[in-house]
């Protein structure tokens, strides 16, 4: 019963968790068409996933690299960043941070979460961000036109983590003025933990 | 699972006494036991904390029982209790103190988070993030791409500094924040009608990543002093006017009252062509692309083509319109005249009936007209706020871009890229905007920060790799001449206080390099902004070629194809 991750495992529920969690991001906040998306079963939930190969291959270049840093427990926070593309904004701001545990001093975390409570927590974190399209705000562009979104990652990471050549050095990419967040549940591995957070442009009407 | 099922027997108790109505009861068996618990939480929460760390036995009792109870899976979790529930707790706080303690304690437990699918937004940005020192306050703000270039320096140098002093005393501060730089794919729908691939980046990306690249900030240094003032009495202040022209023949015509003279670049020379002897005749000036005629837009809706070898009246072309044509736009035989009420006319001068077609999209009066070099688009720009880009094979409009939000006076055509169109806007804009006028995508923005009266690309060169440029003139507050380089869209000189008043128009020279500003000052001055375009000529190798190999090899910028003799004479050039 209490057959814990190990720290990889650990990792690659997190590394798993991004990449279903960017997907259905992408898919709800419709930066990518509906066709580009297949249903797959994951959690017990029905989950959307692109079958797009370029993005498909995307992500995985993103969450290959990620993925190694949570392993030598280099990065503390990976964020989807949502871009309108005329107006080069930053309209919603995905943040997941991560905590490592074996990083915190002893006895202050209880690392006794199981598989199942993971898989638990899990869904109704990807529940929460299905459900979050009910309250943030409807994603248009100034220009008006359709598909005029797209988005950026940013992790971050340790100044001593190895950074191969397709990442650069970023701002953070913040909201612009006017943002609310929303934080959403977290779930913890026996090694990490796993918070979410959005934000998101409030005044809409402020920028047109 | 028990202490489960009293635990809601309770609840829904005291849900009925309470003040508020907790919607049915069928709700409320599915969240029951967060219900209680939050309810109990805040009362007890420090009791709970200790609870935790002492009671490990029960605590693994009770979440071996958890995963079949249904109703504890899909409960949804509090981190914060809102103050409408709070209230209601106290009303039976009493009873869960006493009775349910063991069976607070087990849901405690059973997960660690209080969260719930209330979503509750934080308005204050306080970002959860767990380092003492929070990296994302230490980010220094990148100063607006229209601050002054000493200011850029400026901040760069503070990065710097910040950076060298948290190394060395060790701080956490310079936690890195990447940027996965490769392009996100188009959608697939969008991959159908053009291929993305080759797009340029987006240019909050651009301004990101170079911002901490030495290339930003690199100035350039330019004389700030004219090089030549001439008086201009009687230059009309208007902005919505183009009242001087340049020709490739090196002769400057400005309009000055009702008064139009030529002044020869070369010898220095000044002509009157004619004087209307009507003040404000003259509302616009442009030489033909012959260099030989001159075409002046009149105040009652003419345009007089002049001929400056015989220095005669060559043809009158009529609108019709009885309002002032302020801005035109050759192509060989064909000049466009923008309207104040808005109308394009397309005139071919050899013809008696001169109008070949009207165009009627604009709103306000057109003060910026100018064809594409090769003559298949004309951008105008109008009072209306918009800039339309026209077929001119269809005399249709192709794009209409809104994005200004004052008139649009200044257009100009890139020299290197055929579709690339910069234009500016006006007093309450400030933005120069530039467009791929094949797809009416907008490809780069810089805010000038004033008017834009006028703008002209130009280039400069800096180790031997050239830099396009555009400068833009304008108003309040500093009447200032500004360069800008466009692939940062950072301002790398400028000229403050360039004229005493707003600069009304300004014209570059026929070798590209200096420009003449004429403002509300009624002076004109000539100022040196550009280096001139250094061509690279085909074939010959000059005698040391090595050297020029050897000078060229490191600092060659891109084509790796081009064939050595093609390196030796450009690196000839540059020396």
């Amino acid at each position: 019963m209490s057959s814990g991750l190990s720290i990889k495992g650990s990792t690659r529920t997190v590394t798993e968790f991004f990449e279903y969690s960017i997907n259905s991001i992408l898919f709800q906040r419709a930066v990518y068409p509906p066709e580009d998306f297949s249903t797959v079963r994951k959690y017990d939930l029905n989950l959307l996933k692109t079958h797009d190969d370029e993005l498909k291959n995307y992500i995985r270049q993103i969450l290959q690299q990620v993925h190694r840093w949570l392993l030598g427990g280099k990065c503390n926070k990976l964020v989807l960043c949502i871009v309108d593309k005329s107006s080069c904004e930053i309209v919603e701001r995905w943040e997941f941070d991560v905590q490592h545990y074996a990083q915190l001093p002893d006895g202050d975390h209880a690392s006794n979460s199981k598989q199942e409570d993971t898989q638990r927590q899990i869904r109704a974190l990807m529940r929460q961000i299905t459900a979050s399209v009910t309250f943030l705000p409807e994603l248009e562009s100034e220009s008006g036109d359709e598909d005029n979104f797209t988005f950026n990652v940013l992790a971050y990471t340790d100044a001593s983590a190895k950074v191969p050549l397709e990442w650069a050095d970023s701002n953070p990419m913040e909201v612009a003025k006017g943002s609310e967040k929303v934080e959403f549940k977290s779930f913890s591995t026996n090694d990490h933990k796993i918070r979410t957070q959005v934000s998101y442009r409030v005044n809409a009407n402020l920028s047109s | 699972m028990s202490d489960n099922r009293t635990n809601r027997l309770n609840f829904t108790d005291n849900a009925s006494k309470s003040v508020l109505s907790l919607t049915s009861p069928a709700k409320l068996n599915v969240v029951s036991s967060d219900w209680s618990k939050l309810t109990a939480k805040k009362p007890m929460g420090k009791i709970n904390k200790r609870q935790l760390s002492s009671n490990s036995t029960t605590l693994s009792n009770v979440t071996n029982i958890l995963p079949s109870s249904k109703s504890a899976v899909h409960r949804p979790t509090l981190q914060y209790v809102p103050p409408l529930l709070k209230r209601s707790s106290s009303l039976f706080k009493d009873d869960l103190e006493t009775n349910d303690r063991k069976s607070i304690k087990s849901q405690d437990s059973d997960d660690g988070c209080f969260n719930t699918d209330r979503f509750i937004p934080l308005r204050k940005e306080n970002s959860f993030s767990h380092s003492k020192i929070d990296p994302l306050d230490l980010e220094e703000e990148v100063p607006p791409p229209n601050a002054s270039p000493s200011t850029h320096l400026k901040a760069q140098t503070k990065r710097v500094f910040k950076q060298n002093v948290a190394e060395a005393c060790g701080l956490d501060m310079n936690q890195r924040i990447l940027q996965y730089m490769p392009k996100p794919p188009a959608s697939s729908s969008r991959k159908q009608t053009y291929s993305i691939g080759n797009r340029s980046h987006y240019s909050y990306s651009s301004l990101a990543n170079s911002g901490p690249s030495p290339e930003l900030a690199k100035l350039r240094k330019i004389n700030s002093n004219p090089e030549r003032i001439l008086d201009a009495p009687g230059f009309q202040d208007d902005f919505y006017l183009n009242l001087v022209s340049w020709s490739n023949k090196n002769v400057l015509a400005i309009a000055l009252d009702s008064a139009l003279y030529l002044w020869n670049g070369a010898t220095g020379n000044v002509t009157l062509l004619n004087d209307f002897e009507e003040p404000g005749a003259i509302s616009s000036v442009t030489w033909s692309d012959d260099d030989c005629h001159i075409s002046i837009g009149k105040s009652g809706g003419d345009t007089e083509i002049w001929d400056v070898e015989t220095m005669s009246h060559v043809r009158t072309m009529r609108s019709g319109l009885g309002v002032r044509i302020g801005s035109q736009s050759w192509l060989e035989t064909l000049v466009a005249t923008g309207a104040k009420s808005g109308e394009i006319h397309i005139n071919d001068v050899r013809i008696k009936n001169h109008i070949v077609s009207s165009w009627e999209e604009h709103r306000g009066e057109v003060c910026g007209v100018s064809y594409r070099p090769d003559g298949l688009q004309l951008a105008s720009g109008s009072n209306d706020n918009t800039v339309v880009i026209w077929d001119t094979r269809t005399s249709l409009p192709q794009h209409i871009k809104r994005q200004h939000t004052a008139a649009v006076k200044a257009m100009v055509w890139s020299p290197d890229t055929t579709n690339l169109l910069a234009t500016g806007g006006g007093q309450t804009d400030k933005h120069i905007h530039f467009w791929n006028t094949t797809t009416g995508a907008r490809t780069g923005s810089i805010n000038t920060g004033s008017q834009v009266s006028s703008l002209h690309w130009g280039q400069s060169y800096s180790s031997n790799t050239m830099q396009r440029e555009i400068v833009a003139t304008g108003g309040n507050p500093e009447n200032a001449v500004s360069i800008y380089n466009y692939d940062t869209k950072f301002k790398v000189a400028e000229i403050v206080h360039a004229h005493e008043a707003r600069i009304c128009s300004s014209q570059l020279s026929p070798d590209g390099t200096v420009l003449a500003t004429v403002g509300g000052d009624e002076n004109l001055k000539f100022y040196k902004v550009f280096e001139p375009r250094r061509k690279r000529p085909q074939g010959v190798c000059d005698g040391d070629s090595l050297m020029g190999l050897l000078n060229v090899g490191d600092a060659c910028d891109d084509d790796s194809s081009r064939s050595p003799t093609r390196r030796n004479t450009s690196g000839f050039v540059i020396r």
